[in-house]
């Protein structure tokens, strides 16, 4: 978790350099440059996007599995609604059965 | 002696038939706010995870975009030896990124159906259903006895019928929220950090989309001594109009932050309309953005 926390933190700083780098006045510096600043910046600026996604991954990783240990609840939290709900439409066929039966049985008494 | 019985029997259903819908109307109001609460959350629940849905696909698609952009300018200057490992080490990461959002998304869809549990029973009609059916059973009974005919509690039955179904509904609501009120809690502060994050990385993603996008079709072509391509000012016009969206990613966190609010004045029971339609603010400019994104994304690919 404290990892996670400090990824995190270092995630951040790299995506402010990683916009930096990639700024039109930066880029045009680096394309004055000579071949070997040039590659330089180049090679610093690949290294800067892949820990820029080994970290992202680490971080959605964590929050991915940290939503997932939560999803039981809701699953649970489903399955109870969908019986409660259940139940609520019992009342209305238990009431509407009472209300077919009370008709049968008013129509018996009408005939007797 | 019998009459006088009779008599007080006959005030008192009389008393009964006068009492129970003022006490019918006072509950039956109290249980429609309550279950007005839980239907507006829930609603809001459902459109938010949607709007969420739309930021996750756009952060995947953006990360790619800023990825390739990153790949293109930096490509002249990356030895020919190195480049295909650079390569292929970028679309492992991102086949990765792809696969953790798709499963947060996945998630989401979990949350989704919870919410449209909550709001099954929220907007469910059996209240009303069955008072008609006691109406009916009533009436029925009225068929048996010229006296249940006569009854001033006619009219009351189907009332006090929807009131009490309708507290059974509320009070399942109510079961519901304080069974999974950590949970919720928890879900939804999660949500607002874990959009703070994606957020983050989209907004990055897509200024570097457009950083890249400046510096390879707007500055570069500019600065070279060749002819300007013909599309070059509507390039420039692209990138510099796009640049509020990518400001503007940040949507998505808050939008989490409303819901975590709202379902704590659900919980309070004090989750009025106008918070309602402030969450609902929120929610829809997660969404606009998203929808924003998808265009400006496809044009920096």
């Amino acid at each position: 978790m404290e990892m996670i926390a400090l990824y995190s933190k270092i995630l951040s700083q790299l995506n402010e350099t990683i916009v930096a780098m990639t700024e039109p006045a930066f880029d045009a510096l680096m394309q004055a440059g000579t071949v070997d600043q040039r590659q330089r910046a180049a090679r610093e600026l690949l290294d800067v996007q892949h820990a820029r996604l080994v970290l992202g991954n680490m971080v959605l990783a964590d929050i991915a599995a940290r939503l997932k240990e939560n999803e039981k609840a809701f699953l649970d939290g489903i399955e109870s609604l969908d019986e409660a709900l259940e139940r609520l439409e019992d009342i209305e066929a238990i009431l509407g059965t009472v209300s077919t039966v009370l008709k049968i049985v008013g129509r018996v008494v009408t005939l007797l | 002696m019998r009459r006088l019985e009779s008599q007080s029997l006959a005030g008192a259903v009389r008393a009964m038939a006068v009492v129970v819908p003022l006490l019918g109307a006072g509950g039956a109001a109290g249980c429609a706010a309550r279950t007005t609460q839980f239907h507006d959350f829930a609603t809001a629940g459902v459109t938010y995870v949607k709007a969420s849905d739309a930021v996750l696909e756009e952060a995947g698609t953006a990360a790619i975009g800023a990825d390739s952009g990153i790949l293109i300018s930096a490509r002249a200057n990356t030895p020919v030896g190195e480049r295909t490992a650079r390569l292929l080490a970028a679309n492992k990461l991102l086949k990765d990124r792809v696969a953790i959002l798709r499963d947060i998304r996945r998630h989401g869809r979990v949350l989704q159906r919870y919410f449209e549990a909550l709001a099954s029973i929220a907007d469910s009609k059996a209240p009303e259903s069955a008072a008609k059916a006691a109406e009916s059973a009533f009436g029925a009974l009225a068929g048996l006895s010229a006296s249940i005919k006569a009854s001033p509690l006619a009219p009351v039955v189907p009332g006090l019928t929807k009131l009490i179904v309708g507290s059974f509904k509320v009070r399942i609501l109510e079961d519901e929220l304080h069974q999974r009120a950590d949970a919720v809690a928890a879900e939804l502060a999660l949500q607002e950090a874990a959009f703070a994050k994606v957020g983050e990385l989209l907004q990055t993603d897509l200024r570097v989309q457009l950083n890249t996008l400046e510096s390879r079709q707007v500055v570069q072509p500019f600065a070279a001594d060749a002819v300007l391509p013909k599309e070059w000012a509507q390039n420039r016009e692209q990138v510099i109009t796009a640049s509020a969206a990518s400001a503007a990613a940040s949507a998505g966190a808050r939008a989490a932050g409303a819901l975590r609010q709202a379902f704590e004045a659900v919980v309070a029971n004090r989750f009025d309309r106008a918070a309602f339609t402030s969450l609902l603010d929120d929610i829809g400019e997660m969404l606009t953005i998203a929808e924003q994104l998808a265009p400006a994304a496809r044009e920096g690919e």
